[in-house]
């Protein structure tokens, strides 16, 4: 019967690829990586939301007389763990601050991101037709057009605010979304056992609901980790342009900003708010890898 | 000469399940050019065929003669361009959303490829319940021992319901995938080329699991497959298709003993004989089928056929009554009765 698995080896298979595994790739074994990853993000989640409790100073805070100050480990005084920048603001405190605002920016835009685009794809897969080359023209738009200079155009014309800001980082990275959950809502549509609960008599929500998005989901969901990061460097991007998180607030990218003006003098501002963002993308990647073998049962 | 056609008839007429009439399906092709007209393909060009209740009627035809379409059309899993198919008395063709539903439990489709009719992210027994979740049978108990003891009437262990499908072999599978038809129990089973993706061992025990089922739970098949040698063991009459339509229909014995269409001929004579030395005097067939987007005008078959005149190029041939239950739809029927019999074993 293994000949059976063989001769037909991606049927009912929604996963585009079915390699192992990076973390397996790297025979790793894997575990002590994704605790690791689940611990980081877990303490990330936990700062950004319970970070307040204990940050040491107001994050806009200036102490004049106390400008960048080496952390504890480059010979700096415990007053100021991890140094304090230009303004000599404390690297901690903004960082915690920074923490907060970029998470939420983070969540909540790949969020905004993979719900509209999933959404929309799928309602090209479902109706064909018209609205579905529409869509699909949208999506080519969305492509073509550098999406900085739409971000500066949508945050120039309508001005600077948060909740803009989220949209426009959330907007990003849609048609990605779009594009795979339509394709793979095509493919789903023609397999047999989609066919099969049609000819039963389930209702279209109930097969998207109970047989099409189980089987897909996994993919957008490893779209969304892969696009989470992204949102975070976007935000980022906008921030170091000028265009992102306005003082007094604080994210990871605006003191990244900061610190480049710094980098060979006092490089551990621009590196603090550097390597979170590193080791959260990295374990937002892990995670997102150990997501797809979990999710598929064919891969156990 | 022997006589050529098997004139076994009951007295009873037995009772039609399903009539399908005249049944049209076109596809619109692409565009070829910015102007251009889309050209059609007619898959079914006229379908008719009775079904009796108890029986089995095997479709058989090379890959893209539309057997599959045909069956997919009488369970309206796609609309039909024109035609009529009468289930039970009743119109198919003309049903509303809401009478569909109940329909929809009087027939049911096994298909060709049991790993790809499962949801792979559901367990086993979860799907074989589904239908009688959907058609709300039963309470929660009822449904289980429903299941339980459909999955034995499919030989199949009772661990195996906790398993994903992948974890099944294909035997396995598709024993699943007949169980979940036959759980709200259907008067119809559309059977796709059900078999064709096992193993030949494989395929014996589910042809004759079929068998066993039908005579218990009085069950009617359309058998629909490209192997010769599966439906003569499981059909009581067989149809042959070539190019979107019938082009004979008898009862199994009388088809493959006599066969008048110079197709099935062909057909009959392809199939593998288990005699190293038996090899001669095949009626082989060269050439591919016709692209349905240009079909051959008269017969469609005349491009191929050894038999061929004029006739046969410019005059479709009418699908006839030759012989008591026996129709064929070819000129030279008559010329051909008993002449060359194929050698079957």
């Amino acid at each position: 019967m293994s000949l059976q698995h063989e001769t037909t080896p991606a049927t009912g298979q929604m996963t585009p690829t079915r390699q192992p595994s990076l973390i397996k790739r790297w025979g790793l074994s894997g575990e002590w990586l994704v605790s690791s990853a689940l611990i980081y993000i877990g303490f990330v989640l936990f700062v950004a939301v319970f970070g307040f409790l204990f940050q040491p100073y107001p994050h806009t805070q200036t102490d004049l007389f106390n400008q960048l100050a080496p952390p504890v480990f480059m010979g700096g005084s415990w007053t100021n763990i991890l140094g304090t920048d230009n303004l000599g603001r404390d690297v901690l405190s903004r960082l915690i601050k920074g923490v907060q605002l970029s998470v939420l920016i983070g969540v909540i835009g790949t969020a905004i991101g993979a719900v509209l685009g999933s959404f929309l794809g799928i309602v090209a897969a479902h109706f064909r037709g018209w609205i579905e080359e529409v869509l699909m023209m949208l999506v080519d738009v969305q492509v073509s057009l550098p999406f900085i200079i739409f971000a500066l155009a949508v945050l120039a014309f309508v001005g600077n605010s948060l909740t803009i800001l989220i949209i426009v980082v959330g907007i990003d990275g849609w048609e990605r979304y779009a594009r795979l959950s339509r394709s793979m809502v095509l493919s789903a549509n023609q397999k047999d056992y989609v066919l099969a609960v049609r000819s039963l008599g389930l209702s279209n929500f109930k097969i998207y609901h109970r047989h099409v998005l189980p089987n897909i989901m996994g993919t957008l969901i490893v779209q969304a980790t892969i696009n989470l990061p992204g949102v975070i460097l976007l935000e980022s991007t906008l921030s170091f342009l000028g265009l992102g998180v306005q003082e007094p607030m604080t994210s990871l990218g605006q003191i990244l900003g900061v610190g480049r003006d710094y980098l060979i003098l006092a490089p551990w501002i621009a590196v603090a708010p550097g390597m979170v963002i590193f080791f959260l993308t990295l374990s937002i990647a892990i995670v997102g890898d150990w997501l797809r073998d979990r999710l598929d049962p064919t891969l156990k | 000469m022997k006589k050529a056609i098997d004139t076994n008839t009951k007295a009873v007429k037995p009772e039609i399940l399903m009539e399908v009439r005249d049944l049209v399906r076109h596809f619109i092709g692409p565009r070829t050019s910015f102007f251009g007209k889309r050209k059609i393909a007619h898959a079914i060009n006229g379908v008719s065929f009775d079904l009796y209740a108890g029986e089995t009627l095997g479709l058989v035809g090379e890959s893209g003669c539309g057997k599959s379409t045909t069956g997919q059309l009488i369970l309206n899993l796609m609309e039909p361009t024109s035609g009529s198919v009468t289930f039970l008395g009743k119109d198919i063709t003309t049903l509303n959303k809401q009478e569909w539903r109940s329909m929809r439990r009087e027939m049911q489709l096994v298909f060709q490829n049991p790993l790809g009719a499962l949801n792979p992210r559901l367990t086993i027994g979860s799907q074989i319940r589904e239908p009688l979740d959907i058609h709300n049978i039963g309470d929660a108990d009822e449904r289980n021992a429903i299941v339980l003891e459909m999955f034995e009437a499919v030989s199949l262990p009772p661990h195996l319901l906790e398993r994903y499908p992948h974890q099944l072999s294909g035997g396995q599978q598709q024993r699943v995938v007949i169980a979940r038809a036959l759980i709200i129990s259907p008067k119809l089973v559309v059977c796709d080329e059900s078999v064709s993706a096992l193993d030949v061992s494989v395929q014996a025990q589910v042809v004759n699991l079929l068998v066993d089922l039908q005579k218990k739970l009085g069950l009617t098949y359309l058998f629909i497959t490209h192997d010769l040698s599966v439906v003569r063991h499981i059909s009581n009459r067989i149809a042959v298709m070539y190019l979107g339509r019938i082009v004979e229909l008898a009862d199994s014995e009388t088809l493959l003993e006599n066969p008048l269409h110079p197709y099935t001929r062909a057909l009959i004579s392809a199939v593998p004989v288990p005699d190293p030395r038996a090899r001669a005097s095949r009626a082989t067939i060269k050439g591919e089928p016709p692209n349905p987007f240009n079909p051959p005008s008269g017969c469609a078959f005349n491009a191929r056929c050894p038999h061929a005149d004029d006739k046969c190029r410019t005059v479709l041939p009418d699908f006839r009554e030759l012989a008591e239950k026996h129709m064929v739809a070819c000129h030279h029927a008559e010329a051909l009765v008993g002449n060359q019999k194929p050698n079957l074993s």
